[in-house]
């Protein structure tokens, strides 16, 4: 009865879906299995722990990928290519223009990723472009405006890390809440009835998940580059670092963060198309 | 239809319900034997297996036994798939006496 409580409690380290569907069953089980092998408890034990620790990672992977690891594994790798792509054209551009250029890498690595025909793919690259360069375009004609009124925006010097972390935070979120309409208007699109899609749970999902995890990832990755400095100063690791490291580690945490959402979506479409 | 490919265990849980329905800890003992205790399952990898075939349509839940324990069976789907599986595996053996054995001649 002991070992059987011990199992109760591990059982809470499955996802819990996986444990409301399956979870007494698996405890009926390994009452019987318990019994069968009263004699040998080393072995026994053995074999359930080592059961228990790759069936717990196996199923909260599954669970976060839907059940589809190849289309989590092509999203992470579009999201990671679209931003490598998205450094060989930044150096001489506008600010707008960089950032559309940027959005419309990501979408073609999230197009090619959901196996998009051409012209659906292009569209969603156009779009999360057009989506990303929208607040810089905004802010570029506001500076114009001030300039024109001669009108001088306050600029609070401050040092709290915490708020600078903050607003850093905001502003990003800020610049992927079109994204994420765009890219939730896109699948709504693909549903039929987009008005209707966009009233549902997924939508939001998709729409909160994608708003958080590009500021997520860019801080994370930030994060990580104070983590692990580079030993001394050097232009080729810089440049290592800024065009390849740094959009690597944003692409990897964006992709894994936006991932679930994309794959319920996904996996719904397939399910009613069966 | 698309070609399944399934693992050791996989097929083995599949080849036991080809049998008939059985329950969880049933189709542990059962996979065990038919593997000569080479296939050795705990619960979680076994219901994590279950819940990807009842995903993919390879297995159902069927009426419980004399002492009510939900009990598993294969579709037609599921045994269309295994024997697909099965088929591949012999055509492998094959291939591979021919070309590992010394021939008769």
């Amino acid at each position: 009865m002991r070992a059987e409580r011990v199992y109760a409690a591990l059982l809470h380290l499955y996802p819990r879906r996986f444990r409301q569907r399956y979870g007494t069953e698996a405890l009926q089980t390994f009452a019987e299995l318990s019994a069968a092998l009263h004699t040998r408890r080393v072995r026994f034990w053995l074999r359930v722990l080592t059961d228990l620790a790759r069936s717990i990672v196996r199923e909260h992977i599954d669970e976060w990928t839907c059940g589809d690891l190849s289309l989590a594994i092509r999203w992470v790798a579009g999201c990671v290519l679209g931003l490598l792509i998205s450094r060989l054209g930044v150096m001489p551009l506008p600010a707008w223009a960089r950032v559309f250029f940027l959005g419309a890498a990501l979408g073609a690595g999230q197009g090619w990723a959901l196996k998009q025909q051409v012209r659906v793919a292009s569209l969603w690259s156009l779009t999360i472009g057009v989506a990303f360069a929208a607040p810089a375009a905004l802010e570029s004609a506001a500076t114009a405006v001030f300039t024109l009124l001669k009108y001088q925006p306050i600029d609070v010097y401050h040092d709290d890390r915490r708020l600078i972390l903050m607003l850093d935070f905001v502003g990003i979120a800020a610049t992927c809440l079109p994204v994420a309409i765009a890219q939730a208007l896109l699948i709504g699109r693909s549903q039929g009835d987009t008005a209707r899609w966009l009233r549902t749970k997924d939508a939001a999902r998709l729409i909160g998940w994608t708003t958080v995890a590009m500021p997520a990832a860019v801080l994370g990755a930030r994060a990580l580059g104070q983590v692990l400095p580079f030993p001394g100063y050097s232009t080729t690791l810089w440049w290592i670092s800024s065009a390849v490291i740094r959009p690597s580690a944003i692409g990897t945490i964006l992709g894994l963060l936006t991932v679930r959402p994309i794959a319920m979506v996904v996996g719904r479409e397939r399910e009613s198309a069966v | 239809m698309a070609a399944m490919t399934f693992s050791n265990i996989e097929l083995h849980v599949l080849l036991v319900l080809a049998d008939g329905p059985r329950h969880g800890y049933g189709i542990m003992q059962a996979a065990e034997t038919l593997s000569n205790g080479v296939v050795t399952l705990g619960p979680g990898t076994l219901y994590s297996l279950i819940k990807r075939f009842e995903r993919d349509g390879l297995v159902r839940e069927c009426a419980p036994d004399a002492e009510r324990r939900r009990c598993y069976c294969l579709t037609r789907k599921g045994r269309t798939h295994a024997l697909a599986e099965v088929d591949r595996l012999a055509a492998l053996v094959r291939v591979g006496k021919r070309r590992l054995l010394p021939s008769e001649s």
